[in-house]
C-alpha cells in the first residue's frame, strides 16, 4: 500500500458518531437523566451526523472517481499493522449511505413509537451502538476492525430482540402452546435474543477461523492489501486444495448473519423485539452484513482468478475450486429464497411473514453474486459487475421497501392490538398507510415500475445466465413472493377480520411515524422511475469498487423472454390471490379445520419444514444430554472424594496406628528393618 | 531494581503486620484494611515499574527474573488482589479468624512474585509451598461447612501435587547434571528421565491449574467453597502457577514436538470438558469453576504452540496471548466469584432478575461475562485473538476445536446473562456496595485494557 491517506476526520465520524451517541446515552442513563427526549434526540442526532458524512463521502467518491481512505496510517495494533482505517469505495460508500439514512428514518420513527416504554434509554443506547457497529463493519479497512463491528451488531441484536425481556405473552412470536415433535414453536423475547446470538455465533466461528487462516497465509488483515494480493494467496490455497473449503468456512459467518439456510431460524423468531428493531435488523443492519461481506469478497475472488489467466493450469485449478464455492452459495441462496417464501405463504403473523420474506430476498442477493462468480471461467468482467450490481441494487431496493413494510406493520399491530393478520382487516380507510403498503408491497412483489421490479429482474437475469435451473428457481420464488405479499395486503386492507377480535379505532399514524414509512414507500417508487439514472450510478459503483476498477455500462433493463415469463408468473400469482379471496371467497381457517392434504401441507410449512425441531433435537437436546452426563461423572468423582478419601485416610491412619504399639522393642525392630531396606536401595543404586 | 524489591517487601511486611495488629486487640480496626491496601498497592506499583522498564529485570543475582510475560502475569495478579480486596473490604471481619484473610492474600501475592519469576529450583519449591499452603488455609477461612470441606479436599490433592513437583525437581536436577537452575534442562529426548519429568510436571501443574484429568478437585473447591477466598485463589494464586508452568515447560521442552502434541491433546480434553460440563449448570459459581477449566484449556493450546514452534514471532504471540488471556481471566473471575458469594449463586433463583434490582452491577457482570466469552474489543477478545492466530499455523484442527469450544461457551454465558436480565421472581437481588464496586471496577478494567491490549505486543520485541 502506498500513497497519501485522507485525514482521520471527518470520515471516521461516519461510524464513530453513533458510538459517541451511545456513550452519551449511557452517561445520561448512569446519571439518571429522566427526559426521554434526551435519549431519542441524542440517538437521532448522532445517526444524522453519520448520514451526512456518508452522503458527503459518497458524493466525493463518485464525483472525484477515487476512493477515500482515511486513517490508513493510524496504527492501532502495531504488531499486526492493524489500523483505524475507514475505506469508502464505490460499494462501501453506497452501502454506508443506505445503512445510515434508513437507520435515521427508523430512529425518527422510534422516538414516537417507543414513547413511554420502560426501557427507552436502553433502547436508544443499543440502537445507536447497533448503527455504529454496522457502519464500522461496512467501512473498516481491515478484517479485525470489521469483526469488531460484526460482533457489535450481534450483541446489540441480542439486547434489542430481547428488549422486552419480561416476556409478556403479547410480545411472543409463534402461536402460544404450539409444539412440534416435542419442540416448542413459540418464543419469548429473552429466548429469541439468545437464539439470535447463538445461531449467528456458529457462523462467526467460521468467520474467525477464515480470518486467521488468511492472516497466516498472507501476513495481513488489511482488506485492500488482501485484494491486491489475491492472485498470490488464492494460488497458494488452491495448490493445497483448500481454497474452496477455506472460503466456505470464511463465509459461514455471512450466511449465519444473513439468515441463510441452515441458519435462518434465528431471524424468524427475532420478531419479538420492538417493530422498529425488526425494521432495523431486516432493512439496514445485521442481516445485510452477511450479504455485504459476500459482495465485498466476490470481486476480489473474481479478479484474483482472472489475474492468473496467464498460467492456464493455475487458472483452471483456481476456477474449478471457485466454482465449487460459488455453486454451494448459489444453491444455499436459491434454497433459502424458495423455502422461506413457502413459509411466508401460510404464516398468520404479520411480522413473521415479513421476516420470512427478508431471508428469502437475501437469498436472491446471494444467488445473484454467486451466479456472477460461477461465470468466472468466461473471464468477462461484465458478468462480475452485472452480478455485483444485481445483488447490491436488490439490497438497496429491499432495504427501502422492507423498512417501510416493517414500520407500517408496527402501526397496524398497534391498531389491531394483535400481531396476527387474521385479527386485522378493513384498514383501507387509512389512505396514506394503505398507499404506502401497496407501494412497498408491490415493490417487493416485483411489479414495474417500482424499484423491486428492476432489481429482481437483474437477479433473475444473472442467475439464468449462470444456470437455467437456478434462474427458474428464482422465477418460481418471485411468484411465491407476489402471492404472500398480496395476500397480506388484501387481508389487512380490504377484507374484514376473520376473528371476532375487538373493533379498535382506525386512524393514521402520527406524522413522525407516518412520514418515515410513507417517504420510504415513495422512495421505492422514485428509484424505480429513475431507474436509468440509478443504473448509471451502479455502473460507476462497479468502476469504483475494490478489485473491479473497470467501467461497465449496464443496460437499465434487458427485456427478454425471461423478463416476460417472470412478470407473467408474478401477475398470475396476484390474480390467483384475488380469485381466492374475492371471487371464490375461500374460508381458509374453515378449510384448515377439515384436515386432509391441505392441512398437512399447511402444517408442514407453518412449522417451518420442521427444521427448528430438528435443530433442537439434534444439537440443543444432544448438547444438554452430554453436559448432564459429564456432570454425572463429576458428581460421582465428588462422591468418591467424600467416601473413598476419608476411607483411605481412616485405613492409612489405622495401618499406621497399628505400627505404633508403644513398645520399645517393636520400634527398634522397625528401625532396623527400615535401615536394612535403605541399605539395599543404596547398594542397588551404587552398582 | 532496588525500588521494586523494597515495594515487594512492603507487601510482605504488610502481610506480617496484620496479625500483629489483631493480636494487639484491634481485630476490627480499620488499620487492618489500610495496611492491606498498602501491601496490595505497593505490589501493584512494583509490577507497573517493571512493566514500564520494558526489559527483563533480575533480582538476587538472577535467582528471580521477570521478563515481559511474567511481569504481565504479576500485573494480572495485582489487579486480582485489588478487585478481591475491594469486594471483601471489611466483610472478612465477620469470619472466625478474619485477620488471616488479609494477611494470607498479601502472602500469596508476595509468593507469586517468586513463583512466577523463580530461576532456581529450590526457590521454585519454596514459593510453590508458600503459595500452596497459604491457598489451602485461605479456602477454609470463612469457617462454614462447605469451605472447610473444600479446603480438606484441596489439601489432599495439593499434597499429592507437591510430591509430584518434588519428583519433577529431582528429575530436573538429574537432567541438568546437578545444577539448580530452573531453565537448564538438558536431558536427551530419549532419556527416560524426560518422560518421568514431563509426567510429574504435567501432573503437578495439572493439579494446580485444573488440567484434565487432574482437575477433579477444582469444581468442588471453586464451585462450593465461599466465593471470596476462591476469588483470591483462582485469581492471584492461579496466575502465579500459570506463570511458572508456562515458563518451566516452555524452557525445559522448547522445540519438542512430542511435548507440543501432549499439550495439544490435554488442551482439547480440558477445554471440551470444562465447556460441556458448564452447559447445564444453574449455579453461577459452579459455572465459573467449569469455565476456569475451559480457559486453562485455551491457554494449553497456546502453550503447545510456544513449546513446539521454532518461529520467534509465533512464540512471542502465543506468550502475549497467554498473558492477556490470564489477565482477562482474573479481572473477570475475581469480582464474579466475590459477587456470587454476596448475591447468591443460583442464577435461576437468587440472581434471576438482578438487572431490575441492581442495574450497574448487572451491566458490569454482563461485560465481564462478555470478556470471558471473547467479545471485542474487551480484553478477553485480545487474549483469544493472540492465542488463536498462532494456532492457525500450528494446527487448523486445534484452532477449529478451540473456536467450536469458544462457541459452545457462549451458550452458558448467554444463558446466565438471560437469567440475570429476566424479570425477577419477587424482590430482586442487589449487591452490597463493595461487591458492586468490585464488579464495576472489573468491567471498567476489561474495557480499558481492551483498548490498551493491542499495544502489549510492543513488550515482546
Amino acid at each position: 500500500m502506498s500513497g497519501a491517506y485522507d485525514p482521520l476526520m471527518p470520515w471516521t465520524l461516519a461510524w464513530l458518531a453513533p458510538y459517541i451517541g451511545a456513550t452519551v446515552i449511557a452517561l445520561g442513563w448512569l446519571l439518571k437523566v429522566r427526559s426521554e427526549k434526551f435519549y431519542g434526540y441524542t440517538s437521532v442526532l448522532s445517526i444524522l451526523v453519520s448520514s451526512l458524512i456518508s452522503t458527503y463521502a459518497a458524493y466525493k467518491v463518485f464525483s472525484q472517481a477515487k476512493p477515500i481512505y482515511a486513517g490508513g496510517d493510524v496504527v492501532w495494533v502495531p504488531w499486526f499493522n492493524i489500523t483505524l482505517g475507514t475505506y469508502f469505495d464505490g460499494l462501501s460508500a453506497l452501502m454506508s449511505l443506505t445503512v445510515s439514512w434508513i437507520s435515521l428514518m427508523i430512529a425518527i420513527y422510534s422516538v414516537k413509537y417507543m414513547e413511554g416504554d420502560w426501557g427507552y434509554g436502553r433502547y436508544f443506547f443499543f440502537f445507536s451502538f447497533f448503527v455504529g457497529s454496522m457502519m464500522l463493519l461496512v467501512l473498516a479497512d481491515n478484517l479485525v476492525l470489521m469483526f469488531i463491528g460484526w460482533e457489535g451488531t450481534g450483541l446489540c441484536s441480542y439486547a434489542l430482540i430481547g428488549h422486552w425481556y419480561t416476556d409478556e405473552e403479547d410480545k411472543w412470536v409463534g402461536k402460544p402452546g404450539r409444539y412440534v415433535l416435542g419442540t416448542q414453536m413459540f418464543f419469548e423475547p429473552s429466548h429469541s435474543g439468545v437464539r439470535a446470538i447463538l445461531f449467528t455465533r456458529v457462523g462467526d466461528l467460521g468467520f474467525i477461523l477464515g480470518i486467521a487462516i488468511l492472516y497466516i497465509t498472507t501476513g495481513s488483515f488489511n482488506i485492500i492489501e488482501l485484494a491486491s494480493r489475491a492472485p498470490e494467496w488464492m494460488q497458494t490455497l488452491a495448490s493445497k486444495g483448500i481454497l474452496a473449503p477455506l472460503l466456505l468456512i470464511f463465509i459461514l459467518g455471512a450466511l449465519a448473519k444473513s439468515a441463510q439456510f441452515p441458519f435462518h431460524e434465528w431471524l424468524v423468531t427475532a420478531m419479538t423485539g420492538p417493530t422498529p428493531i425488526s425494521a432495523l435488523i431486516h432493512a439496514a443492519t445485521m442481516v445485510k452484513a452477511g450479504i455485504y461481506l459476500f459482495l465485498r469478497i466476490t470481486p476480489i475472488l473474481f479478479t484474483g482468478a482472472l489475474a492468473l489467466k496467464a498460467s492456464p493450469e493455475v487458472f483452471s485449478l483456481v476456477v474449478s475450486q471457485l466454482e465449487h464455492f460459488f455453486i454451494i452459495i448459489a444453491l444455499a441462496g436459491a434454497l433459502t429464497a424458495f423455502m422461506l417464501a413457502t413459509m411466508a405463504l401460510v404464516s398468520d403473523e404479520l411480522k413473521l411473514i415479513l421476516a420470512y420474506s427478508t431471508a428469502s430476498q437475501i437469498g436472491y442477493m446471494f444467488l445473484a453474486a454467486a451466479s456472477a462468480g460461477l461465470l468466472v471461467y468466461t473471464g468477462a468482467i461484465e458478468t462480475l459487475v452485472e452480478g455485483l450490481v444485481a445483488g447490491f441494487s436488490h439490497l438497496v431496493s429491499h432495504a427501502v421497501f422492507k423498512a417501510s413494510l416493517f414500520l407500517i406493520a408496527g402501526w397496524l399491530i398497534h391498531l389491531a392490538h394483535s400481531r396476527f393478520i387474521n385479527d386485522m382487516g378493513g384498514y383501507s380507510t387509512i389512505k396514506l398507510t394503505a398507499l404506502a403498503l401497496w407501494l412497498s408491497g408491490l415493490s417487493l412483489s416485483g411489479i414495474p415500475p417500482l424499484s423491486g421490479f428492476f432489481t429482481k429482474e437483474a437477479v433473475i437475469h444473472t442467475a439464468i445466465s449462470a444456470n437455467t435451473l437456478l434462474g427458474l428457481a428464482a422465477i418460481v420464488t418471485a411468484g411465491l413472493t407476489a402471492a404472500y405479499t398480496v395476500r397480506v395486503i388484501v387481508r389487512v386492507l380490504h377484507l374484514p377480520p376473520y376473528s371476532g377480535h375487538g373493533k379498535h379505532k382506525v386512524e393514521e399514524a402520527p406524522i413522525s411515524m407516518l412520514a418515515p414509512y410513507l417517504l420510504l414507500a415513495l422512495a421505492s417508487l422514485a428509484i424505480g422511475l429513475l431507474w436509468p439514472s440509478m443504473a448509471n450510478i451502479y455502473s460507476r459503483m462497479g468502476l469504483l469498487t475494490l478489485s473491479v476498477g473497470e467501467l461497465v455500462h449496464l443496460e437499465a433493463i434487458v427485456i427478454s423472454g425471461t423478463t416476460v415469463l417472470a412478470v407473467l408468473v408474478v401477475l398470475a400469482s396476484i390474480a390467483l390471490i384475488f380469485l381466492l379471496y374475492f371471487t371464490l371467497k375461500v374460508n381458509f381457517p374453515a378449510l384448515l379445520g377439515r384436515g386432509g392434504l391441505y392441512s398437512a401441507l399447511h402444517n408442514f410449512l407453518y412449522d417451518r419444514w420442521y427444521i427448528n425441531p430438528l435443530v433442537y433435537l439434534s444439537f440443543v437436546n444432544g448438547g444438554a444430554k452430554l453436559a448432564r452426563s459429564v456432570e454425572g461423572v463429576d458428581i460421582n468423582i465428588d462422591l468418591l472424594y467424600h467416601s473413598a478419601t476419608p476411607s483411605t485416610g481412616s485405613l492409612s491412619a489405622w495401618s499406621l496406628r497399628v505400627l505404633h504399639r508403644g513398645r520399645t522393642d517393636y520400634y527398634l525392630a522397625l528401625y532396623l528393618l527400615s535401615a536394612l531396606v535403605l541399605l539395599f536401595l543404596v547398594l542397588a543404586l551404587m552398582r | 531494581m532496588l525500588v521494586v524489591e523494597v515495594l515487594v517487601y512492603v507487601t510482605l511486611a504488610a502481610s506480617l503486620i496484620i496479625p500483629l495488629i489483631a493480636s494487639l486487640g484491634h481485630e476490627r480496626s480499620k488499620a487492618i484494611l489500610a495496611v492491606s491496601w498498602t501491601g496490595v498497592l505497593s505490589f501493584t506499583l512494583a509490577s507497573l515499574i517493571m512493566l514500564s522498564s520494558g526489559k527483563p529485570v533480575e533480582f538476587y543475582s538472577g535467582l528471580v527474573s521477570h521478563d515481559s510475560f511474567t511481569t504481565l502475569i504479576l500485573v494480572g495478579a495485582s489487579l486480582s488482589a485489588i478487585l478481591a480486596l475491594a469486594a471483601v473490604s471489611s466483610d472478612a471481619y465477620k469470619w472466625p479468624s478474619h485477620p488471616a484473610f488479609y494477611s494470607l492474600t498479601l502472602l500469596i501475592l508476595f509468593g507469586v512474585f517468586y513463583l512466577a519469576g523463580a530461576r532456581n529450583i529450590l526457590l521454585v519449591a519454596a514459593s510453590w509451598l508458600l503459595v500452596s499452603v497459604a491457598s489451602y488455609v485461605t479456602i477454609a477461612l470463612p469457617g462454614d461447612r462447605d469451605s472447610r470441606f473444600a479446603a480438606v479436599r484441596y489439601v489432599y490433592v495439593g499434597a499429592a501435587a507437591t510430591l509430584l513437583i518434588a519428583l519433577w525437581l529431582s528429575a530436573h536436577v538429574y537432567a541438568s547434571g546437578g545444577g539448580l537452575e530452573a531453565t537448564h534442562f538438558q536431558a536427551l529426548p530419549r532419556d527416560p528421565i524426560v518422560s518421568v519429568a514431563l509426567t510429574a510436571a504435567l501432573a503437578a501443574f495439572g493439579f494446580k491449574l485444573g488440567i484434565f484429568p487432574f482437575h477433579w478437585w477444582l469444581p468442588s473447591v471453586y464451585g462450593k467453597a465461599d466465593g471470596r477466598p476462591v476469588a483470591v485463589v483462582a485469581g492471584i494464586a492461579k496466575l502465579g502457577f500459570i506463570g511458572l508452568t508456562v515458563r518451566l515447560l516452555v524452557d525445559s521442552f522448547s522445540g519438542s514436538q512430542e511435548t507440543g502434541l501432549i499439550l495439544a491433546v490435554l488442551s482439547v480434553l480440558t477445554m471440551t470438558y470444562g465447556n460441556v460440563a458448564a452447559l447445564t449448570a444453574t449455579d453461577l459459581q459452579r459455572l465459573l469453576a467449569y469455565s476456569s477449566i475451559a480457559h486453562v484449556g485455551y491457554i494449553l493450546a497456546a502453550m503447545a504452540v510456544a513449546v513446539s514452534t521454532s518461529e520467534s514471532q509465533l512464540f512471542k504471540l502465543a506468550l502475549a496471548g497467554i498473558a492477556l488471556q490470564s489477565i482477562a481471566y482474573t479481572t473477570a473471575k475475581t469480582p464474579l466469584f466475590s459477587a456470587v458469594a454476596d448475591a447468591g449463586r443460583d442464577f435461576e433463583k437468587e440472581l434471576k432478575g438482578l438487572l431490575a434490582g441492581d442495574r450497574a452491577a448487572s451491566i458490569s457482570i454482563a461485560i465481564l461475562l462478555a470478556s470471558l466469552l471473547g467479545i471485542p474489543p474487551l480484553i478477553g477478545f485480545w487474549g483469544k485473538l493472540y492465542m488463536f492466530i498462532p494456532l492457525a499455523k500450528y494446527s487448523l484442527i486445534l484452532l477449529a476445536i478451540a473456536l467450536v469450544n469458544s462457541g459452545v461457551s457462549s451458550a452458558y454465558y448467554i444463558r446466565a446473562l438471560r437469567n440475570i436480565t429476566a424479570s425477577p421472581g419477587e424482590a430482586p437481588s442487589r449487591l452490597h456496595d463493595t461487591y458492586r464496586f468490585s464488579v464495576i471496577l472489573g468491567a471498567f478494567t476489561a474495557i480499558i485494557l481492551g483498548f490498551i491490549a493491542p499495544l502489549v505486543l510492543i513488550l515482546f520485541p
